[in-house]
């Protein structure tokens, strides 16, 4: 569960990129965050996986306080949470295996669990023919699958996507949303900012709305 | 596996996987350190070159004519009973006209005709090493006071001022100048690890994205640093010990002859150590503070 009260962000003094934000996401919720350029979703986000605190307000994620989670804390929250962004963020001197292998690597596993486990969500993706592959010469849907490997491989509770589907054709945006939905079918509670309406409107979830900060629309208190 | 274990596992995969940065590192730090190094042999050299030039501090106590050998033999004890002396030599007046006469070689007919000996029988006293200074010839001046046995005393005191303020010199250059050395080679290793760790701050933040501790991040960095550090140092060394073998070979009699020393010598143990821990703590630190620069 996500509870944020009377949550603000200000990272200049004149203009707010939060303000105000109060939001209840039960576990197992599949929500939308839209809004134009700079209307805060990306903010939102980041302040769910604590990459920024929040100037004023309180986040509760599965009852822990992130806004008061100390620096040496944030890796418990971020081995809950699966993180996908718009540019992959894949590293170009590793193979697909390994970036995905990155995520359990972390947790200090045995190596024979690590590639049990990135091999049969690279299969579950569809992509386990590519693991030896450099990512670079992957097309975006491949590179993005290879990216959602990685946020999913150690079973986040949270999946958080940051304009998923930004710069992929609409055929392949539907599929990683197809990818998403299976996520979400699993039991773990998604987030996805994007500005993509159509897709939003096609795939028929809650919707948060964005404007200058502020919730605007199609909020469940 | 202990987590160190993995650590040092990470850091070596990650030499290899980014080998091109690691060796330009390597290679800098290597370079940083010759000159360190070469500076230290220098001055190592220089330092035993000097203690050479000490060893010649002496003084000569010309006796009076006249006076019994028991009070000679008694004026010597004392000399040599003083914590400032090493050693004490009595020169007869005979032998200080032999000593003459070989000096004359091919010319000692201007000793001819001489109806006594001139010469005055006298005492060599060499200061012990730690006394070979203007202040040791000092004190060793003031334990001979007025003894009526002394006639003059010569111990070159202009060569010996000049020695000491020679010697200071040395010391405070040799301090400031390898501090200043020492600052650039810092100052050149630190950036040049900075800069490897800025070329890596995606990793460094998909690594924290996926749920990292900064002790599985900063662990692998700081061995790749020591390792950087010390691969470095050890490059240094065997360039430097190349570069002086070669040295000695080329034109080591015209340096030995020019500086009086027996041998030219290489670092001793405790500055090559000095070197190995340099490039150690170096690259060590350097590269956990860059880590630390990327944290949030």
């Amino acid at each position: 569960m996500i509870q944020l009260f009377h949550v603000s962000k200000w990272y200049q003094k004149e203009v707010p990129a939060l303000q105000d934000i109060n939001l209840h996401i039960p576990k197992g919720d599949f929500v939308f965050v839209t809004g134009a350029s700079g209307a805060g979703k990306s903010t939102l986000l980041k302040l769910l996986f604590a990459e920024e605190r929040p100037t004023n307000g309180q986040i509760l994620v599965h009852g822990r306080n992130i806004a008061r989670l100390p620096f040496s804390r944030i890796h418990t929250l971020r081995r809950e949470t699966g993180i996908v962004f718009q540019d992959f963020k894949l590293l170009p001197n590793r193979n697909v295996f390994q970036n995905v292998a990155l995520s359990l690597e972390v947790l200090s596993l045995p190596q024979r669990d690590i590639s049990r486990r990135v091999w049969l969500m690279l299969q579950r993706l569809g992509i386990q023919h590519k693991m030896r592959a450099n990512p670079l010469t992957l097309s975006g849907g491949e590179q993005q699958r290879v990216a959602i490997a990685r946020a999913l491989v150690n079973d986040p509770v949270i999946f958080l996507a940051d304009e998923p589907t930004g710069g992929l054709d609409h055929e392949a945006s539907m599929k990683i949303m197809e990818v998403i939905t299976d996520v979400n079918a699993r039991g773990t509670t998604v987030l996805v900012a994007t500005h993509n309406l159509e897709m939003v409107r096609s795939m028929g979830r809650r919707v948060i709305h964005l404007e200058g900060g502020r919730i605007a629309q199609g909020v469940a208190p | 596996m202990s987590k160190l274990a993995a650590s040092i596992l990470r850091a070596l995969s990650n030499l290899r996987q980014n080998w091109l940065i690691s060796s330009i590192t390597v290679g800098i730090i290597s370079v940083c350190l010759f000159l360190v190094g070469g500076y230290l042999l220098l001055t190592h050299n220089l330092k035993e070159a000097v203690t050479t030039f000490k060893t010649e501090v002496r003084l000569t106590v010309y006796l009076r004519d006249g006076f019994p050998q028991k009070d000679v033999d008694a004026f010597q004890d004392r000399m040599a009973s003083l914590p400032e002396v090493h050693s004490v030599a009595f020169i007869s007046k005979d032998q200080a006209l032999e000593d003459l006469g070989a000096m004359l070689a091919g010319n000692q007919n201007l000793l001819e005709g001489l109806e006594s000996n001139p010469l005055p029988a006298s005492l060599r006293i060499i200061p012990s090493p730690e006394h070979r200074s203007i202040e040791g010839v000092n004190s060793i001046l003031a334990a001979i006071g007025d003894d009526p046995l002394v006639e003059e005393i010569v111990y070159g005191k202009e060569w010996l001022d000049r020695l000491d303020k020679v010697l200071a010199i040395l010391e405070i250059g040799s301090i400031a100048l390898g501090l200043a050395l020492s600052l650039a080679a810092v100052f050149i290793i630190s950036n040049t690890i900075k800069i490897t760790v800025m070329a890596r701050k995606d990793e460094l933040e998909i690594m924290r994205l996926v749920g990292a501790t900064e002790g599985f991040i900063r662990i692998p960095f700081l061995v790749e640093g020591i390792l950087q550090g010390v691969a470095g140092a050890v490059l240094s060394l065997v360039l430097l010990f190349g570069l002086f073998q070669v040295l000695v070979q080329r034109s080591g009699p015209a340096l030995l002859s020019t500086f009086r020393l027996d041998t030219l010598s290489f670092l001793p143990h405790p500055l090559i150590g000095l070197i190995l821990l340099g490039g150690m703590v170096i690259g060590g630190l350097g590269s956990l503070a860059s880590v630390g620069r990327h944290s949030r």
